[in-house]
């Protein structure tokens, strides 16, 4: 067992965890952070997917040990003062939530995404969310949230 | 659930450690935490994750160095891979998929030892030197005096997060000679011996490709067959000399 | 002005993209013990003894011997809770071992010793039935056949002027849904034992643990927690027995999570199929007859592969009026993971012969692939390809007028892109449980003080959105906003066993019930029950409503690796009156989608009886990189029985997308011989260079 610091959606955190305790496990078992989600345990799927100091990653293959004195950004970490977040909120908005599985992991990589390139083309959105699998939706949907938000980022500008 | 992990903060620590305890070395943890997860590791796992010298992208001369522990999002984004030496950059670009670029690194996929790492094909057709310390590889070497331009290309089951079926990388170099490299056709990574002394001396494409299916040695597997290699990859030859041509 | 037929936004979503959201592995209770399967390493074998090691504490290991009933409730009763005298293929539970943490769980899964006695494995379904095939069952391995005559199709083959014949060999799918199987349970403060689970039918979950432990119904609550995707593989028992046996003797409360790998190698599956199937045509393109013979592998227990059997059958002609119908199948044993519903269930295996055929035969006769559809088209009135009748709403005719006027049809007919593949087809998919099965829809409303209703039904949300068009059939029959209706769906407390959620027939049978509690509570009651039964088909019909869908792909072929790049798919929906559009789409989409996945990249393969595929890794669904730009259109011809004119329709976009797929192949490589899925890319290279046979 070893004693970790870190911040998780913006709070410090301290615990105790075992060497070889996955991110995942620390976040949905320790800290109660069930909106990520196990879908595969082995990093092929994305659900787990969440922000580590800005970037998004499989939790399910990090170590929970090498989050010492990193920032972690969840699911839940997304809403400002109480309010959805764009992303979120096209998500609802383009039917873009069938079983909602993916959809945590899915949102962040979405979110990676538009930090990162503000104008994206189709093609980059699909790339940007292809370590993500939804078996519910078939994807449409989902991009044409991301191209929304993208859009409306880019005007608010 | 059972090993015992190391975070060392230097280079030399880690290779001490690994001597002292026979364990595995940690980078991305794109292969090792998936192994990890089907079959519970026991011993000991030295973390480089602390390791600074490991890291970073950047030219000293004409010689562009790459930390062993340099993700593959790294250097895409660092754009000094988009001129000649665009087959790590395509690797960087395309391979797994976003997540798993932003962990994987590439002394990671070379110390996989699998015959489908597909940067390891890119470097062995760039002719890159790997720098180790004891059994760690530390760095990864590119010569901007040796490479004109390269290529890279990879066949999978779909469009992302695929294992290679088969993937190869040319480079046609400073001095006019050819290398080719083919993975997951072969027992190793392959450096095509024979087809690049055939491109490097002026002979025919189809010299090459005759060339090219005698040194492969694919076989059939979870992921293609013996006789799907064989037809795919003189294609694949065709399609990357394109893009290299002068 | 009310919210049937418009994109409502989904009741569940806020807590879905928040994370709110609690799916069976968020829950979590003090004391909790982990329950993980022992599972045989052998596909076929005796079991000669099993010998639980002595328990430390805390520590439980059950058997069949445990059990009243060792049996999983089913249309044959052939499936165990427990392996105990033979297990029939590689992974089936023997027993179940619980710990407190789940390393300890597994630890002591591992150290329950059986010995097998190994028997010879059935690895292909085409020789099950050879004399000299090991049996999984004294009966041997036949589990059951269908047939069906109309007219006389080998007399009528020789007089028509073009006949088609043509097999295929289609895989075995998995589901793919993103959350892996679970079950949670635990003894509430009633006494009661309390299972949630990820699962498709909450009644059916009651009565099989019951049934198991020889208790009393009303012992046992069952609910649905928010389901993270079905397809009819959570569709029966995956994980909730094994939970719920583990809470009964320990009185803990118990997780039981498949793995991704469990789930990949031994949940269920969509049915292999051998297709063998010859049509003739009239020289102006009537289908005159049909004959078809399907062979379904099951796997090693039943299911409900006789139901698939039957569905398959019975869907093989497709949308198209044929007089003379002869139509064989058979659903045979082999030690495979079971097989059993998958969206679709049937149709997508025989769907592509005909849709083939008609594309080639409108080829062959110089009709369009449109035209030959709309001379054969079904339309109310018709008689079914079993006798009976098609009695409900059909648009089949109309989906095909209003494909004529896409954007894809004006550029494939007038100005095809160069080196671009298009592919047109048809598809319908019945809903409903079919003829025998017991099909009903039991709804109670509630008035609440507050003016708001509360809308109860046993019925589950697995991520189609019937808690949102239900409530959206609910406001408009009650005179109130979308707001004031609040769904209580998939527990068994408090309302009737509606059976299972599954053959696209919630939104119908559950909407239609729905209206009849509504009229009594406008009448003036508080609380109102009611009860909707689904029409049953007449004559030898086995289904009496049907969804059509034509769907047509644009693609291209890549000839040095043979990849097919799926650019853009347009759809144009059959489904009596659209209850929500923006729900449709996006069942368009996924099953569209889905089925791309089972044309090019899914298979599972089976060697010496085991999965060669194992995990997310090696089983491929679709990213979205893989997936085709989605377009879908509707066309309403409503349904006069249907709430609000609808009928069902989540499993019909699975049906007719792998022929448009393989027609457009053909039509770029016309020398390739596709007759199995998922396309083999050998087929479609381009093998110039130095490829000798000296080296193969």
């Amino acid at each position: 067992m070893r004693k970790i610091n870190c911040i998780v959606n913006s709070k410090p955190v301290s615990l105790e965890v075992e060497d070889g305790r996955t991110l995942v496990d620390m976040l949905r078992q320790d800290l109660g952070l069930t909106g990520t989600k196990k879908g595969c345990g082995t990093g092929d799927c994305g659900a787990c997917t969440v922000l580590l100091d800005g970037v998004s990653v499989n939790s399910c293959i990090c170590l929970a040990a090498l989050a010492d004195g990193h920032e972690i950004t969840t699911i839940e970490g997304l809403q400002k003062d109480g309010k959805l977040s764009d992303i979120q909120q096209a998500f609802i908005d383009h039917g873009a939530v069938q079983c909602g599985f993916c959809s945590p992991g899915m949102i962040m990589s979405a979110e990676y995404l538009l930090e990162n390139n503000p104008d994206p083309s189709d093609e980059e959105i699909r790339r940007a969310l292809s370590g993500n699998l939804c078996r519910c939706t078939g994807y449409q949907q989902i991009v044409d949230a991301v191209r929304d938000v993208a859009a409306s980022r880019r005007q608010a500008d | 659930m059972a090993f015992v992990l190391h975070t060392p903060e230097t280079i030399k620590q880690a290779v001490r450690l690994q001597r002292e305890t026979g364990g595995e070395y940690l980078a991305g943890g794109t292969v090792l935490l998936v192994r990890h997860a089907a079959k519970p590791i026991d011993g000991h796992v030295i973390s480089l994750q602390g390791i600074p010298e490991l890291k970073g992208i950047g030219y000293r001369g004409p010689v562009l160095r790459i930390g062993a522990l340099t993700t593959f999002t790294e250097m895409h984004k660092s754009g000094l891979l988009g001129g000649h030496f665009k087959a790590l950059d395509e690797v960087s670009r395309i391979m797994g998929g976003p997540q798993v670029r932003n962990r994987g690194t590439l002394g990671g996929n070379i110390g996989s030892n699998s015959s489908a790492a597909d940067a390891v094909t890119a470097l062995v057709a760039l002719d890159a030197v790997i720098r180790r310390e004891g059994n760690l590889i530390t760095c990864i070497e590119l010569s901007d005096e040796k490479v004109a331009a390269s290529a890279f290309a990879k066949v999978g089951r779909r469009n992302a997060m695929a294992v290679s079926v088969a993937n190869m990388a040319v480079a046609r170099m400073t001095d006019g000679s050819y290398r080719v490299a083919v993975g997951a056709c072969a027992p190793t990574v392959l450096f095509c011996q024979k087809t690049s002394a055939v491109l490097s001396s002026g002979g025919t494409f189809d010299e090459a490709a005759q060339a090219l299916q005698s040194e492969i040695q694919p076989r059939t597997d979870r992921w293609g067959t013996e006789e799907y290699r064989r037809a795919v990859c003189p294609n694949l030859l065709e399609r990357l000399l394109a893009e290299v041509a002068p | 002005m009310g919210v049937v037929g418009t994109g409502q936004a989904r009741s569940d979503a806020f807590d879905k993209v928040t994370g709110r959201a609690l799916y069976t592995d968020d829950y979590s209770m003090a004391g909790q013990l982990y329950a993980v399967l022992v599972r045989s390493p052998y596909p076929h074998a005796l079991i000669e003894s099993i010998t639980v090691p002595p328990l430390g504490p805390d520590c439980f290991v059950f058997t069949a011997a445990d059990l009243k009933n060792n049996y999983i409730p089913c249309i044959f009763n052939d499936q165990p809770v427990f392996a105990s005298d033979k297990v029939r293929h590689h992974g089936e539970p023997v027993a179940v071992a619980a710990a407190p943490t789940l390393e300890g769980a597994h630890a002591l899964a591992e150290s329950v010793q059986v010995v097998y006695r190994p028997l010879g494995i059935v690895d292909d379904m085409l020789h099950a039935l050879d004399d000299d095939a090991p049996k999984l069952f004294e009966k041997g391995n036949l589990c059951t056949e269908f047939h069906s005559l109309k007219g006389d199709p080998e007399a009528e083959f020789g007089a028509c002027a073009l006949v088609l014949e043509h097999s295929y060999d289609m895989p075995v799918q998995a589901h793919g849904f993103l959350e892996p199987e679970a079950a949670f349970s635990y003894i509430g403060d009633d006494g009661r034992l309390v299972l949630i689970s990820s699962t498709q039918n909450s009644f059916g979950d009651r009565f099989t643990v019951c049934n198991a432990l020889g208790l009393d119904l009303q012992s046992v609550v069952s609910t649905a927690a928010t389901v993270g995707g079905a397809f009819g593989g959570k569709d029966g028992n995956t994980t909730q027995i094994y939970a719920a046996i583990v809470t009964h003797f320990t009185r803990r409360p118990v997780r039981c999570v498949f793995t991704r790998q469990e789930n990949i190698r031994w949940g269920m599956k969509r049915h292999a199929a051998r297709v063998d199937a010859r049509a003739g045509f009239s020289s102006d393109g009537h289908l005159i007859a049909f004959s078809g013979h399907i062979r379904f592998d099951t796997g090693a227990y039943a299911m409900l592969g006789p139901s698939v059997l039957r569905l398959g059958m019975e869907h093989m002609c497709g949308p198209y009026f044929v007089p003379n119908v002869k139509l064989d199948g058979e659903l045979v044993y082999t030690n495979h993971a079971p097989a059993s519903a998958m969206r679709g269930f049937g149709a997508p295996q025989g769907a592509i012969a005909i849709e083939s055929f008609m594309n080639e035969a409108a080829g062959k006769l110089g009709l369009s692939v449109l035209e030959i559809r709309k001379i054969n088209a079904i339309r109310t009135g018709c008689a079914g390809p079993m006798g009976g009748e098609f009695e409900h709403s059909i648009g089949f005719a109309q989906a095909l007028s209003a494909f004529e006027k896409t954007a894809f049809w004006d550029e494939m007919k007038n100005r095809p892109l160069k080196g671009v593949g298009y592919g047109v087809a048809a598809g319908m998919m019945s809903s409903g449980l079919g003829k025998h099965v017991p099909d009903s829809c039991h709804v109670s409303i509630d008035r609440q003080s507050d003016g708001s209703f509360v809308v109860s039904t046993s019925l589950i949300d697995m991520g189609q959105g019937s808690a949102t068009a239900l409530a959206q059939i609910a406001a408009d029959c009650l005179g109130v906003g979308f707001g004031q209706i609040r769904m209580r769906m998939g527990c068994t407390e408090g309302t009737g066993d509606s059976g299972s959620t599954a053959a696209s027939r919630s939104t119908f049978v559950c909407g239609n019930a729905i209206a009849l509690a509504a009229k009594k509570i406008l009448g003036g009651e508080n609380h109102a029950e009611a009860r909707f039964d689904f029409p049953e088909a007449g004559g030898e019909a086995v289904h009496t409503m049907f969804a059509f869908i034509v769907q047509g792909v644009k693609l291209s072929v890549d000839r040095a690796d043979g990849s097919v790049r799926l650019l853009d798919m347009v759809s144009i929906t059959d489904t009596g009156r659209v209850i929500n559009p923006t729900l449709l789409d996006g069942q368009v989409f996924g099953g569209v989608v889905m089925s791309c996945g089972y044309t090019l990249s899914e298979s599972i393969r089976y060697r010496d009886g085991k999965s060669r595929e194992t995990d997310f890794g090696n089983y491929t669904i679709p990213t979205s990189l893989d997936a085709p730009a989605l377009e879908n259109h509707i066309v309403e011809v409503p349904e006069a029985c249907g709430p609000f004119g609808a009928r069902g329709m989540a499993e019909c976009p699975t049906v007719a997308v792998a022929p448009a797929i393989v027609t457009a192949v053909r039509s770029l490589c016309p020398d390739a011989d596709i007759s199995s899925l998922p396309i083999d890319r050998y087929q479609l290279m381009e093998k110039k260079h130095g490829v000798c046979s000296s080296h193969t």
